[in-house]
């Protein structure tokens, strides 16, 4: 384990140096001059040159990658061009806005996702088989921003159910105090139900319209590695021995087949990294994905690289972690980080 | 052979032929419809623009009209007709899908069979490289490649196959180290082949089946990428007709009541994609 | 009344042809019943079927089976209910017949469980007395270990517990040495035999080794594409086989083959054809192939399918009639 720990280690360092370096460069070297795409296409020869003093765009490009470097080891993502203020900082703040939607939305997939899986696969070739499949391929071919606007025109427009996509909080109410940065959680913990409820309503299209992206890999996911789990040899053993099919389906079928599953959820975080640009970009949501979207119509690009490289980061994070975990679930991978089966 | 049996066995030839596309058709209903779809909007796309009018004619005395039957999506705010112009998206976004799917395919199998079969240190750079761009969630990559290319389709068909092209890479790269250990290989090098011969004539080809059954999944995500792209304003532009634009251009006056005006393009979209996923679902194996 | 009684077996992939066609079968208890044939032949496929176990795409097209007079197997149902206690199998490749994720001692004290009705507390301790039976040393140790941790044979000794906790009257035997070194073969097969004379259970030894056979079996059955071909004690199935086909294979292991294995299946059998599966193959093939031969029994205990010795006796009769 250790062994492999340093292994995944040193790939993490390498992979998370990439990323930096990839975004860097793909906004500077690639066609398009980085001080015009700053100062706006409208800009004249003095402001250019006023820009590129600014941001340094005037030293050698080593020396501005090594001061950028630099300052994201300080957790310094550089300086938004329009705000005038700090990327990390203004990043972080939005944060806990992206991950209340993602967090509920990856959750709600899992608990949707993983027993649709699971009975598809045990009912394989069935009509519920048919509906999962079905259901696999209309969630992934689904437009998310179609989707959002259709709920939104049903259920806000039409039958009024929920408030108007237009930020975390009806106008007229605040937030709980401070605890985690996820409302609902941080009314709850200071008491506040009937906020938490308000809170919620505001969440509930939002994270409907992500979770209908996410389900789709997982169910797809789980009914493939449930279906070859319940094919093989041990579970034709533990039915030779006369072990009840409910009891393989639990024990056999669904602890084997959610190791894989353990690995999707990086996938499906990824969704959600991408899927969460749309959805807050739809709903007015001020998490980190409509900052993005923001930077965009800006031509903010400092804010996009910082934004860019945060979620990068957190995906690379997400997936060591998410491999370490799959490491102690499952017993064939031997202490000394080397896998025997 | 007298006319009239020619006649006869010629119906039944076509017959048989009748019976066993019947038989597919019955063995695969979920890639039927997948093929119905696309060959629907392979003929909108060749000849839609034929039929109908300018996509970009406006007609502001008759903005937001509903569906009718003289206007069969209705008009958007500008009073362009949307089935005019949902018509004549149709061949942009299908292009789009496929060639980027092509490029994605054709690019990550090269790479990835000279990977996987040269093996060593160009090995070592293309899996570290590839770790690295999947280190990105797709559409995020997409995004700011775009953002920095500047907004066009050659951009967004670029930006969008430079996302999806790792996963060729792996897929094939896999596929090339098992077949090296086939006896063909050996064969050919006997043979007096040179490797890249070896690697591009006999490894290549056999190597693209996992490839082939990517691709049709991965042109219905493209087709959802580069509309959600340009529903974010970034790659095709207004007033360019492409669903995701128009979706885009009509979302507000969708939530306001003209929910013809996003509603049509939208579901087109999903269409589309939907017929790219159930071919790429049956080609995975379906059931399995 | 036999332990174990098979009449009329047929099986076939739904809507396609016939791939086991009227196999008849009996065990008695303590005795231990060899099955051989080419794979193809359809020895699996039974044993499958007597479980209950048939992949989605097979069915049951006609036959009974019965264990102690219990009926196991129908045509037409897809599973019988089964009294617990009644048959149970193992299977080759024994590692990969045991869960990954799953203690060894909670595999065998799962069978306590579920069948036998035990306490979690009474499983474990018998889990590991059972261990202790099929000659694990260190049982208490191994019972805590995963499938991996394990040998090949360690396994297959694993897997026999789960089998022993099962106590099954009827117990099949799917080439359970396959993979394994020949010392541990010699192990597992003298273990099987003391657990036949300790329990009284009758077992079904599928194989394709005519050496363990020879050295495992009461009474052998010779299974060819599907078809029965002969059943005889072991002693009379070596020295006078009746079936062209179990001449066949006999001969075939005579001069050079010291393995004794039988050889793999040739062009393949037709098994649209509704004859003798051997037929095309066989080298006193004459019209009356194209039918469907019966079982005919020449003693007590020796039964073959072929047309070719009924002729003789017909013949025989004709011959003392014209007289």
């Amino acid at each position: 384990m250790t062994r492999f720990l340093a292994r995944r280690l040193v790939t993490t360092a390498l992979t998370l140096l990439g990323i930096v370096v990839v975004v860097f460069f793909v906004v500077r070297v690639l066609p398009g001059d980085a001080a015009v795409l700053r100062a706006g296409p409208y800009a004249d020869a003095e402001r250019l040159a006023q820009v590129r003093a600014d941001y340094g765009l005037d030293k050698p490009l080593y020396e501005q990658f090594l001061s950028y470097m630099g300052g994201i080891f300080h957790g310094d993502l550089g300086t938004s061009t329009v705000s005038g203020g700090s990327v990390a900082s203004e990043l972080f703040s939005r944060l806990p806005a992206s991950l209340e939607i993602g967090l509920y939305a990856v959750l709600l997939a899992c608990l949707i996702g993983i027993p649709m899986g699971v009975l598809a696969a045990a009912h394989r070739g069935g009509w519920l088989d048919r509906i999962v499949r079905l259901g696999v391929i209309a969630a992934s071919s689904m437009a998310m921003f179609w989707l959002g606007l259709l709920l939104i025109y049903f259920f806000f427009y039409r039958l009024g159910w929920f408030p108007a996509p237009i930020a975390r909080l009806p106008a007229d109410v605040g937030p709980p105090r401070h605890v985690t940065g996820l409302y609902t959680l941080d009314a709850l913990l200071t008491g506040q139900a009937g906020l938490a409820w308000t809170v919620a309503r505001s969440l509930m299209l939002p994270v409907l319209t992500l979770t209908v992206a996410l389900v789709a890999p997982v169910m797809k996911i789980v009914r493939q590695s449930m279906i070859e789990t319940l094919g093989s040899d041990y579970v034709r053993t533990a039915r030779a021995m006369g072990v009840p099919e409910r009891h393989i389906l639990m024990r056999d079928g669904l602890r084997n087949a959610l190791l894989p599953v353990v690995t999707a959820i990086g996938i499906v975080f990824g969704y959600m990294l991408g899927g969460n640009i749309i959805v807050e970009t739809l709903f007015a949501w001020p998490g980190i994905g409509r900052y993005a979207y923001q930077s965009i119509q800006n031509n903010d690009l400092e804010a996009l690289q910082g934004f860019v490289i945060l979620v990068g980061v957190m995906y690379v994070l997400l997936n060591v972690v998410i491999d370490i975990c799959y490491r102690l679930i499952d017993p064939r991978i031997s202490v000394g980080g080397k896998a025997r089966s | 052979m007298s006319a009239e049996a020619a006649a006869v066995t010629g119906t039944t030839a076509s017959r048989t032929n009748l019976r066993s596309l019947w038989g597919v058709v019955r063995e695969h209903p979920m890639a039927t419809v997948g093929v119905l779809l696309l060959v629907l909007f392979a003929l909108a796309a060749l000849l839609g623009p034929l039929f109908v009018g300018d996509p970009l004619k406006t007609n502001p005395a008759h903005a937001l009209e509903a569906p009718s039957g003289h206007r069969l999506f209705g008009t958007d705010r500008y009073g362009r007709d949307v089935f005019t112009r949902a018509v004549v998206a149709a061949r942009l976004d299908l292009v789009v899908g496929i060639v980027i799917a092509g490029l994605a395919t054709a690019v990550g199998s090269l790479i990835g069979v000279a990977a996987g079969y040269f093996g060593g240190a160009f090995d070592e750079i293309v899996m570290r490289v590839t770790d690295i761009v999947l280190a990105f969630p797709g559409f995020v990559l997409a995004l700011i490649l775009v953002a920095v290319l500047g907004d066009s389709v050659p951009n967004v068909v670029v930006a969008v196959a430079i996302a999806y092209t790792p996963y060729f890479i792996r897929l094939t790269r896999a596929r090339a180290l098992a077949e090296r250990e086939r006896e063909y290989v050996d064969a050919a090098a006997l043979a007096g082949n040179r490797r890249w011969q070896i690697a591009y004539r006999h490894v290549l080809p056999n190597s693209l089946s996992p490839a082939f059954t990517q691709a049709a999944l991965v042109a219905g995500w493209a087709v959802l990428d580069v509309a959600g792209l340009a529903f974010l304003g970034i790659g095709i532009q207004p007033p360019r007709a492409e669903w995701g634009v128009m979706v885009a251009e009509g979302a507000n006056d969708f939530l306001t009541g003209a929910w013809w005006t996003a509603l049509f393009p939208g579901a087109l979209i999903v269409l589309l994609a939907m017929g790219f996923q159930l071919i790429g679902d049956d080609l995975q194996g379906g059931e399995k | 009344m036999s332990l174990l009684d098979v009449r009329g077996l047929s099986l076939g992939i739904a809507g396609r042809e016939e791939l086991l066609r009227d196999v008849n079968l009996t065990l008695e208890a303590g005795e231990v019943m060899g099955i051989v044939g080419e794979s193809g032949s359809g020895k699996t496929m039974t044993a499958l079927a007597l479980l209950g176990l048939l992949p989605p795409s097979m069915e049951i097209r006609s036959g009974t089976a019965t264990v102690e007079g219990r009926t196991v197997l129908e045509a037409g149902a897809r599973r019988v209910h089964r009294a617990s206690g009644d048959m149970t199998m193992i299977f080759q490749n024994p590692r990969g017949a045991l869960n990954p994720t799953m203690r060894v001692g909670a595999q065998v004290g799962r069978v306590l469980r579920v069948v036998r009705g035990k306490t979690r507390a009474e499983a474990a301790a018998e889990a590991v007395a059972l261990l202790r039976r099929v000659g694990i040393s260190g049982a208490e140790r191994v019972a805590k270990a995963y499938p991996h941790q394990l040998s090949g044979g360690m396994c297959q000794r694993v897997v026999i517990a789960m089998a022993l906790a099962y106590r099954p009257r009827v117990l099949i035997a799917d080439e359970p040495t396959t993979g394994l070194d020949v010392t541990v073969q010699a192990q597992i097969f003298e273990l099987l035999r003391e657990l036949v004379d300790e329990t009284g259970c009758g077992v079904l030894f599928i194989t394709h080794d005519l050496a363990a056979v020879a050295d495992m079996c009461d009474r052998v059955s010779v299974l060819y594409g599907g078809q029965l071909m002969e059943t005889a004690t072991t002693v009379e199935m070596f020295e006078q086989p009746k079936h062209p086909y179990t001449q066949f294979l006999l001969e075939s292991l005579k001069p050079e083959d010291q393995q004794g294995e039988v050889q793999a299946a040739d062009a393949g059998v037709d098994f649209s054809l509704p004859g003798c599966r051997f037929a095309h193959r066989c080298p006193h093939v004459f019209d009356r192939c194209a039918a469907f031969p019966p079982l005919v029994e020449t003693n007590d205990k020796h039964l073959y399918s072929c047309f070719l010795g009924q002729e003789k006796s017909l013949d025989a009769a004709q011959c003392s009639r014209s007289v």
